[in-house]
């Protein structure tokens, strides 16, 4: 069955012709009202004189009277009731509603148990049936469309200030009273029309979903009267497709479709949308990988890498590691000849950066904030995603333009020196060697350094190599580096001036 | 028109949740003046500035606005509530805001012109917040919606304007903002009331001010009214009065 079918088939019928112009009506006038309905915090008394309509249409019956008459009286003399109770004694608003709402619906019930008529068909009342709508009632809920929405669309602006500032409104001379009035006898005109297509019990729902839904996807009133008619139009008309073609209850399949609308707002909406803040995270995690593969490609060197090398040093597994390259391949941050990455010239600059940032924190975080070269590693790897260049820059002034981080690392623009620095590991017993760097990824190994006395500036003398590890001669002393210890340590490559005193060098840092 | 004073109140006394609250208070206020309204917290300030817009019906006494009993004056003059009590979460951006305080001169059913939307914008520009003017009115600090409502009363073009506390919890650049407005109204010849705690700016501030607590203590220009006498009668023993050379400086406890 194509779509085409779908939609026209049911329409062969003129109950259905009828239940879709009754839907489409209800659908948007409960919307319209559901918005102010929502500021005004109204929503129980909606579910309140809902209620209170069925002992007018009880009494309708019994009196030979239009439902319609006997429905609007009890629904507005209701919300008087609710007004004089809350006006005239200690009772608040919400409990002055339970008790005048609940006392009015039994007496209706009572009415209608003593009834006992084919023609007050309660269950219709209370949960409506669409598919039975006359012509008469669609008139009817035509008429109080026009007068609901003709009232709005004149009176929005003065809706609009009296529920937003009510004191503000009635300093500009604005009679209140009259608009509070004007909502309630609209708001009561609204249930009446709707019993039939949704009836008492699922009203209020309509009366409030539409105006919830729209309330979370804009900060402006005249936008969420649009968007709750649409979740008001489209609610009614798939519900009552559902309701035709499963063959369930019309009207509440209506209020369902808008709580799965409800949902959906929940999940996706633009302000507090749950699946947006997901998204916001992720793609901010994503941000940071991304940095750090640049970052690390930079530190590892200039030349062609290895992609698994980079991604190993990310801690990227392969599958994700190709698709990050692509990305960046993209946005034109990196090379790829089919076997080897590395930056281009944007992509190295924005490597810099990172790296700036990351050893002017780390310096900074020792320095100022008192922290131990060990830690400072793993909150700079945080800081350096979230510092924009005006930021390092502040850094770099307050600690006097440093040259080196605590590691002995250059902070860029300094650069490492055309001569490459020479691991501790491969000097020879006898070499004296100042330390130019250490590894700072690892805070055990720093502090056991730090423990031994080795840290950049620091000369040493390397007395004995033994497997598994160095004997140097540090401050004076002899201390053991295993290493392990020992691979974290780089000396500058020119063996130092063999004096003891120690002032003629320059310091690392 | 010039001639008829903004404020003229005689024998006013108005009952807040069925305590009087102000008695028998008599003034008269010239137009063009900034008065500052001084008294200690229950001293019916707030009374007073909602029973001359109209909010609270006095018991007895007479309260006109530019020879003009209160509801013909209404769009003469606007009012900032202390803090206003609306729902934060009200989908309404600022400039809309704004714009409701063009409701006087719109009128009822019709919609604001591009001239309404042109002065909105002028008195949002007036307190610096025209940069935030689409943000939405909960999304902004507590000194931004007093800036806001305060671009609102402006909007409202009235000859007279009534602040209630609005110093009360803003920050440095609101407080600049109302103190330099307050200079720029008295410039267009307009009259501003405004109740304040602040002590230590009213003398310079304001052209005249009313000591109040419940009944009148003084009113007149700061030099003759900011005295130690009256400031304790206004304030009962809760006050410390500090001299420092030739200047007075109050301080609350």
């Amino acid at each position: 069955m194509s779509l085409w079918e779908l939609v026209f088939e049911p329409l062969q019928y003129t109950f259905m012709q009828r239940a879709l112009m009754a839907a489409l009506l209800v659908g948007s006038i409960c919307a319209v009202l559901s918005c102010f309905l929502l500021v005004k915090r109204w929503a129980l008394l909606g579910d309140a004189i809902s209620h209170a309509v069925l002992p007018g249409v009880a009494l309708a019956y019994l009196l030979g009277l239009p439902f319609f008459v006997g429905a609007v009286t009890t629904g507005i003399l209701t919300a008087l009731g609710i007004s004089a109770v809350e006006r005239h004694t200690r009772i608040k608003e919400d409990s002055a509603m339970g008790i005048v709402f609940t006392g009015a619906f039994a007496l209706g019930f009572v009415l209608v148990s003593r009834i006992r008529s084919k023609a007050v068909d309660l269950f219709h009342i209370l949960f409506g049936n669409v598919l039975g709508v006359s012509d008469s009632d669609l008139v009817l809920t035509a008429v109080t469309g026009a007068v609901v929405l003709g009232v709005v669309l004149l009176l929005y602006k003065e809706l609009v200030l009296w529920t937003f500032d009510p004191v503000a409104a009635a300093a500009m001379g604005l009679p209140t009273g009259v608009l509070h009035y004007t909502l309630m006898f609209l708001l009561s005109l609204t249930i009446v029309a709707s019993l039939q297509t949704v009836g008492i019990v699922l009203v209020v729902a309509m009366l409030i979903t539409p105006g919830g839904v729209a309330f979370l996807l804009t900060d402006r009133m005249s936008r969420m009267l649009g968007l709750a008619v649409a979740v008001g139009v489209v609610s009614a008309v798939t519900g009552l497709y559902l309701s035709y073609y499963l063959n369930v209850a019309s009207g509440a399949t209506m209020v369902l479709v808008a709580s799965v609308l409800f949902c959906l707002a929940v999940l996706l909406g633009p302000r507090e949308g749950l699946v947006w803040e997901w998204t916001r995270r992720r793609r901010l995690a994503e941000e940071r990988v991304a940095e750090d593969f640049l970052k690390q490609a930079y530190v590892l060197g200039p030349d062609g890498l290895a992609l698994e090398r980079v991604a190993e040093r990310v801690g990227l597994p392969a599958r994700q590691a190709r698709q990050l390259l692509r990305r960046l391949q993209r946005a034109g941050l990196v090379r790829w000849d089919g076997s080897r990455v590395s930056l281009t010239e944007a992509g190295r600059a924005r490597a810099v950066e990172l790296v700036r940032s990351h050893r002017l924190w780390e310096r900074y975080l020792v320095e100022q904030a008192g922290l131990s070269w060990a830690e400072v590693h793993a909150e700079a790897e945080r800081l350096e995603h979230l510092s924009p260049t005006e930021l390092a820059a502040r850094l770099d002034e307050a600690l006097g333009h440093p040259r080196r981080d605590p590691h002995g690392s250059p902070i860029p623009p300094e650069v490492a020196g055309a001569v490459p620095s020479v691991r501790l590991l491969d000097r020879a017993p006898g070499d004296r060697v100042e330390v130019r760097e250490v590894e700072d990824e690892d805070p055990e190994v720093l502090r056991a350094l730090e423990a031994r006395g080795v840290r950049p500036g620091v000369r040493l003398e390397v007395v004995e190599r033994a497997p598994g590890g160095l004997r140097v001669r540090c401050d004076g002393q002899e201390v053991w580096l295993d290493a392990h210890l020992a691979a974290a340590v780089y000396t500058h490559a020119e063996a130092a001036p063999k004096t003891d005193d120690g002032t003629s060098e320059r310091r690392g840092l | 028109m010039r001639d008829v004073p903004a404020i003229r109140v005689e024998n006013l006394t108005v009952s807040y949740r069925g305590k009087p609250a102000i008695r028998n208070v008599s003034v008269v206020v010239a137009q063009g003046l900034r008065v500052g309204l001084i008294g200690p917290n229950g001293a019916g300030k707030s009374t007073l500035l909602r029973a001359l817009v109209g909010l609270l019906v006095p018991d007895t006494g007479r309260v006109e606005l530019f020879g003009l009993p209160v509801r013909e004056a209404r769009k003469l003059v606007a009012y900032v509530p202390q803090r206003s009590e609306v729902d934060w979460d009200y989908p309404v951006v600022a400039e809309e805001v704004v714009l409701m305080g063009r409701f006087p001169h719109v009128g009822w059913v019709r919609r604001p012109r591009a001239e309404d939307r042109r002065v909105a914008w002028e008195c949002l520009r007036q307190v610096g917040m025209e940069a935030l003017a689409h943000r939405q009115i909960g999304q902004l600090s507590g000194g931004q919606q007093q800036r806001v409502f305060l671009a609102r009363a402006l909007a409202q073009e009235a000859r007279l304007l009534l602040l209630d506390e609005p110093f009360v919890g803003v920050d440095a650049a609101t407080e600049e903002a109302i103190y330099g407005l307050l200079d720029r109204l008295r410039e267009e010849g307009r009259t501003v009331v405004v109740a304040t705690h602040d002590l230590s700016r009213a003398q310079t501030a304001f052209d005249r001010l009313l000591l109040l607590n419940q009944h009148v203590v003084a009113y007149g220009p700061p030099a003759e009214v900011f005295q130690p006498a009256l400031l304790q009668r206004t304030y009962g023993g809760r006050l410390t009065l500090l001299e420092v050379a030739d200047q007075r400086m109050a301080i609350r406890p």
